[in-house]
């Protein structure tokens, strides 16, 4: 195991993270910029945290080996490294800006969001085999796996980045109805017009963590019957 | 008969036109995503490559990084669409 790897990864993401949300600041405004990474951090926080404690992976493989009481990682949320979360938002932040503002504008947001989960797969299929044989993080019971990652890992990565995409196209950057949860957002909230345009900031800020709470359980929900069937 | 300029069935279209604040930010988070990438190929060079690659006849070295070269090209053909786009 070489030492330096987790101070390389963790320091350059979080330099990279910061250069993202910059650009996040640039192309939304502070106020989206900063919405998306709060949001990021809270869609992926969990659902980490659910996998460590879980028992399917762990990030303490370089626990104690730069010092005795040092866990591998400087900033941590919960049992999960802050640089793992702070990844995700990079990937989905940029998967999102390429689909929606440039690749394909004129499209339904479904399709940007397909492409967008594609996208990340792509980059996953570079990023977990290189991460893993580093020992960043460590698959317990991977069992069908590609280079000693468990398939559901990459479909995880579809799911999330996919759901995130249509949550931030739907309710952060602009405001949309999302058909598949009208049902129950109309019986919270009273809009005054189905296409929501003139829905203030406070119920637009409930609105968007009904729709993280909901599509956070329908994620994990996969996630969890992919890892047993798989 | 008078003609109707192009302009007017233009403007019909909503099309959100982006500023060049708003390019540059694009352009940034093609570095970001990007900069992952090198990132973590600094990581194979400096750190370990994928063991199990080796099992399919190249060096482990070697083979890492004939994967990630496959791996990266849809990542790069993408962000030079967009970064082509912005122009």
């Amino acid at each position: 195991m070489v030492v330096l790897t987790p101070i390389i990864a963790e320091s350059g993401t979080l330099l990279i993270a910061g250069i993202v949300l910059y650009a996040a600041v640039k192309r939304y405004g502070r106020k989206i910029g900063l919405t998306i990474i709060i949001c990021s951090i809270l869609w992926t926080t969990p659902i980490e945290t659910l996998g460590v404690s879980g028992g399917d992976y762990t990030y303490l493989s370089y626990s104690q080996v730069l010092a005795p009481n040092y866990p591998g990682y400087l900033l941590w949320l919960g049992i999960v490294p802050l640089w793992i979360s702070l990844g995700w938002f990079i990937v989905s932040l940029s998967s999102f800006m390429i689909f929606h503002d440039i690749i394909c504008p004129k499209r339904r947001a479904l399709v940007s969001a397909l492409l967008a989960g594609l996208l990340a797969v792509n980059v996953d299929l570079m990023i977990d085999p290189v991460a893993s044989s580093n020992k960043l993080w460590t698959w317990l019971s991977p069992g069908m796996n590609l280079f000693g990652v468990p398939i559901y890992n990459f479909t995880g990565w579809f799911l999330m980045i996919f759901f995130f995409d249509l949550i931030i196209w739907h309710t952060i950057t602009e405001i949309h109805p999302m058909k598949p949860l009208s049902f129950i957002e109309n019986k919270l909230f009273s809009f005054k017009d189905k296409l929501m345009s003139s829905t203030g900031l406070t119920q637009r800020a409930k609105l968007l963590v009904v729709r993280m709470v909901l599509l956070e359980v329908v994620v994990i929900i996969g996630l969890k019957t992919l890892a047993a069937v798989l | 008969m008078e003609e109707i300029p192009n302009m007017t069935i233009i403007t019909e279209e909503k099309k959100e036109v982006l500023r060049p604040r708003q390019k540059a930010g694009i352009r940034l988070c093609m570095f970001g995503l990007v900069g992952v990438l090198v990132l973590f190929m600094i990581i194979t060079a400096t750190g370990s490559p994928i063991r199990e690659l080796a099992k399919f006849g190249a060096g482990n070295i070697e083979a890492t990084l004939i994967y990630q070269i496959l791996i990266y090209t849809p990542v790069f053909v993408i962000v030079s669409l967009v970064l082509k786009r912005l122009r």
